[in-house]
């Protein structure tokens, strides 16, 4: 399993596959005000990136991994597409 | 190139002149129904085998006709005239993607054909565009033209940069003037992507030099709960610094799902200010060739114009340079009756002179470019000026591929060739080496005759030379005619099971060595004696599973069929665990038929008896079946495999099988002999059957029981005189050194040494069966005719002993 899933933290270790949107997905609807740590992900597949921008979590580390912590920043914190929630 | 590759090549061709075929036929016919399902198979079948190479283009396309037809094939379309006209320009992109791949691909890669991405796009839409309903709704987002560029709204930075942020704006600009390439790309994956392993987000990370970005989805966001995870509702926009072309080839399997601007001429726009808004506009639109094109061809109209003679066309001449100046002004989408273009040309008509339409020309702003010298000449040379008339819909329209099937020449690099043809070569390179065979006599003759030793040898030099090229020749045509055996043997394991099963016997086949070579006229020969020697075994060779188990075997019987090449004859055995052949049988049965005298009956050996099964009208089935056993059998197999020069040997031991060995030559067009002396004359000896030539003297020769004998090489070979053979009534001339000649033969395994009064010169002969008359005559293969005019009697070494 790549991700590790706590009541407040979710780890997801090296790769956040298409198979783990799902469980990303529930995970955050059960805990809106769970963190992410991303330490350790060197890629999100489209699929779980989609279920991170709806969401909004917070994100408690960012990726190592320079290219994904643009992206990921560039998505999750421009303000313009604010959630609706 | 890979020979995957080649096949797909070749059938593909094979694939699109039948799908053409189908289509033409269909406008034809009453019936369409089975011509439809046909159709649908063929488009179904290219497709898919397009989807084995890293083909997109192709794919993409042939996948719209596939679903095309899939619907024409149930009912829920029509088909029409105008379905055929769009699937044959599909079919004609494919055939050119075809040759371009057969071109381009050295490496056993097909190349790249990304730069057909927005044709295949283009063709797909309008395959798609004949369903209707839902799929139309997607062809919409396709880029409608031949420019990725102006794909959607577009997007400049003049217009659409204001919301980036101001740091980024700079970094753009400052790019733009250092002359780099950046493009603007929104990618809206399709819902449906994940389904089909693509990973949208992936694609994007691959981009290189990301100057800015945002990803949000295509409407808002919905509520968390009813969010699905796999349904696509991402949206990416990015500035990168790449080439359209990159792009293009990086999104190359959505390109309906990306648009891709470059702003690297929208940096006019912004740089020199908004002058001339309408001429930056169309600029930015249209590509430098396309504006080079539209220059030349006003340059065009302004001559004509200009032109002082005053034909009795010459209306026709003003309304020609005014529809041309029309197109124009549809390309740049400028409207043709604010620019007062209709009025100029009917004042110019009422005048009967250029000068309202050259006064139109003058005022108007034109786009300027700034194209190179070789774009220029790119685009004025091929066509020739003239009235210049179809010159603007080259400009911005997508380009029409214009290879309907008359006008294309296919570099097909497979030929279908009458098989008359090759067989016409053949006999021309069989006279050809006769004909060569002729030069060294005649260098004798220059030597013994006229005394020009120089000449003799200078002859010589020359036939080698011609001799290397004549092999060559036969190769390769050789080569052309061959064929594996498995065209024979393919038939096997369903004729087997049938016949098996009809027969209640259990029968396991095992095939071999299918991938051998051999001439197709012999290949072809060979299979109807094959089949009755099969069937043969199977009828009469093997038993059933009780007998078997009675004989303490395995219920289950074996066939064994395999080929194989050795030197230059095609083996073949078939050979079955079986009952065996009983020699006593045979003999009482040929007996019994008046194949044999009561003394033959005596003296023949087992191994005769069982030959006995060639002969002509002998069937030992009890029982005649419809499978086998018409007393047709056997004598037939070994004719027809005697006329291709081939032979049938048999073994058999009872109730331990059957063996039939067939041996063939590769190719029947030359065979190679070796000429003998004996008692004043000459013979051939056909080289495959020589081990080899020695000279043994006289006093190594042995008598054992009356049989000359030697050792050679420290084995007993027996010895014979070919003129005891031939009865001749000469004895064998040994050499000066009292040595005799000997040819060696190798006969089924056995050596044998034949007693010659010289070995000479191997040749290249054409066999040809002895006839007539002398179609009787054992010991004798055929006749050959010699480069002197002389017959030369080819010996077979195996009958004559």
């Amino acid at each position: 399993m790549a991700i590790e899933l706590s009541d407040s933290t979710l780890i997801a270790r090296e790769l956040l596959s298409v198979e783990e949107a799902e469980t990303v997905l529930e995970w955050l609807i059960q805990h809106p005000r769970g963190q992410l740590d991303l330490t350790d992900c060197t890629h999100v597949h489209a699929a779980s990136l989609q279920v991170l921008l709806a969401a909004r979590p917070k994100i408690s580390a960012w990726p190592r991994h320079a290219a994904l912590a643009d992206w990921l920043q560039a998505a999750l914190l421009s303000e313009e597409h604010a959630p609706h929630v | 190139m890979n020979a995957l590759l080649n096949q797909f090549l070749t059938e593909g061709r094979d694939f699109l002149e039948a799908i053409g075929a189908k289509l033409l036929e269909l406008e034809r016919t009453t019936d369409p129904g089975p011509l439809i399902d046909e159709l649908f198979r063929l488009v179904h079948t290219l497709k898919g085998n397009s989807g084995l190479f890293d083909l997109p283009e192709m794919t993409r396309v042939l996948h719209a006709a596939e679903d095309l037809m899939d619907a024409v094939r149930d009912g829920r379309l029509e088909f029409s005239r105008e379905l055929a006209d769009q699937l044959l320009e599909a079919m004609d992109f494919v055939s050119l993607l075809i040759d371009e791949i057969a071109e381009g691909s050295d490496d056993g890669q097909p190349p790249r054909t990304s730069h057909h991405a927005t044709d295949a796009a283009r063709l797909g839409a309008a395959l798609r565009g004949f369903l209707g309903g839902e799929l139309t709704a997607t062809s919409g987002q396709l880029p409608a033209s031949s420019e990725p560029s102006a794909a959607g709204g577009g997007w400049s930075l003049a217009a659409d940069g204001q919301h980036l942020p101001e740091a980024v704006r700079m970094a753009v600009q400052a790019r733009l003037t250092a002359g780099e390439a950046l493009c603007w790309v929104r990618y809206r994956p399709e819902a449906e992507c994940f389904f089909k392993g693509e990973d949208p987000f992936f694609q994007i990370m691959q981009l290189p030099e990301v100057l800015w970005r945002q990803v949000g989805a295509v409407a808002s966001w919905p509520p968390l709960a009813e969010l699905d995870a796999y349904r696509c509702v991402l949206e990416f926009e990015v500035i990168v610094c790449a080439a359209l072309e990159a792009l293009v080839e990086h999104f190359r399997y959505v390109p309906d799902q990306v648009e891709i601007c470059s702003l690297a001429s929208a940096s006019a726009a912004t740089t020199h200010g908004n002058t001339t808004a309408t001429t930056t506009a169309d600029s930015t639109r249209l590509s430098a060739e396309a504006l080079e094109s539209i220059r030349v061809v006003l340059e065009a109209q302004r001559e004509i114009l200009a032109l002082t003679d005053t034909p009795a066309w010459f209306s026709g001449r003003l309304r020609a340079v005014g529809a041309t100046l029309l197109g124009i002004l549809a390309t740049l989408e400028r409207d043709p009756v604010a620019s007062g273009l209709e009025t100029a040309l009917e004042a110019a008509l009422a005048t009967d002179s250029g000068t309202y339409l050259l006064r139109w020309l003058d005022h108007q702003t034109w786009p300027t470019a700034h194209a190179a010298p070789a774009v220029r000449a790119a685009i004025v040379t091929p066509a020739p000026l003239g009235q210049g008339a179809g010159a603007p819909r080259a400009s911005d329209e997508s380009v029409k591929f214009g290879r309907r099937a008359d006008d294309q020449l296919a570099t097909n690099r497979t030929l279908k060739v009458d098989q008359s043809k090759i067989d016409r070569l053949m006999n021309l390179i069989g006279e050809m080496v006769v004909a060569k065979n002729a030069l060294p006599y005649l260098a004798a003759r220059a030597e013994e005759r006229y005394g020009v030793r120089e000449l003799s040898r200078e002859i010589k030099a020359q036939y080698g030379v011609i001799n290397r090229i004549a092999e060559e020749m036969q190769d390769a045509i050789m080569q052309i005619r061959m064929l594996p055996v498995s065209f024979v043997f393919q038939r096997f394991p369903r004729l087997v099971r049938d016949i098996a099963h009809k027969l209640g016997k259990e029968v396991r086949l095992i095939m071999d060595g299918e991938s051998t070579e051999a001439d197709k006229n012999i290949i072809e020969a060979l299979a109807d004696p094959l089949i009755h020697i099969v069937r043969n075994s199977l009828d009469h060779g093997l038993e059933t599973p009780e007998q078997r188990r009675a004989a303490g075997k395995s219920p289950e019987g074996r066939l064994t069929i395999s080929s194989r090449q050795e030197s230059d004859r095609v083996l073949i055995e078939i050979s079955d665990d079986g009952r065996g052949i009983d020699p006593t049988v045979i003999r009482h049965k040929a007996y019994e038929k008046g194949i044999i005298d009561e003394t033959a009956l005596e003296r023949l050996s087992d191994q005769e008896a069982i030959n006995l099964i060639f002969a002509a009208g002998f069937s030992t089935a009890e029982q005649i079946t419809d499978l086998s056993g018409r007393g047709v059998g056997m004598d037939v197999v070994r004719n027809a495999i005697a006329r291709v020069n081939g032979t049938i040997d048999l073994r058999s031991r009872v109730g331990a099988g059957t063996q039939l060995r067939l041996s063939l030559p590769l190719s029947m067009a030359v065979t190679n002999v070796m000429i003998v002396e004996s008692a004043g004359q000459r013979f051939g000896v056909p080289m495959d059957a020589v081990a080899e030539t020695v000279r043994v003297a006289q006093r190594d020769i042995r008598l054992i029981k009356k049989r000359l004998t030697t050792v050679l090489r420290g084995r007993l070979v027996p010895l014979v005189a070919l003129n005891d053979l031939l009865a001749l009534d000469a004895a064998q001339l040994a050499n000066d050194d009292d040595e005799l000649a000997v040819l060696v033969v190798r006969i089924e395994k056995e050596y044998l040494g034949i007693i010659v009064d010289d070995c000479r010169e191997t040749i290249d002969i054409i066999l040809k069966p002895l006839a007539g008359f002398l179609g009787n005559l054992a010991g004798y293969a055929g006749s050959a005719l010699l480069g002197d005019g002389s017959v030369l009697l080819i010996l077979n070494p195996r009958e004559l002993l």
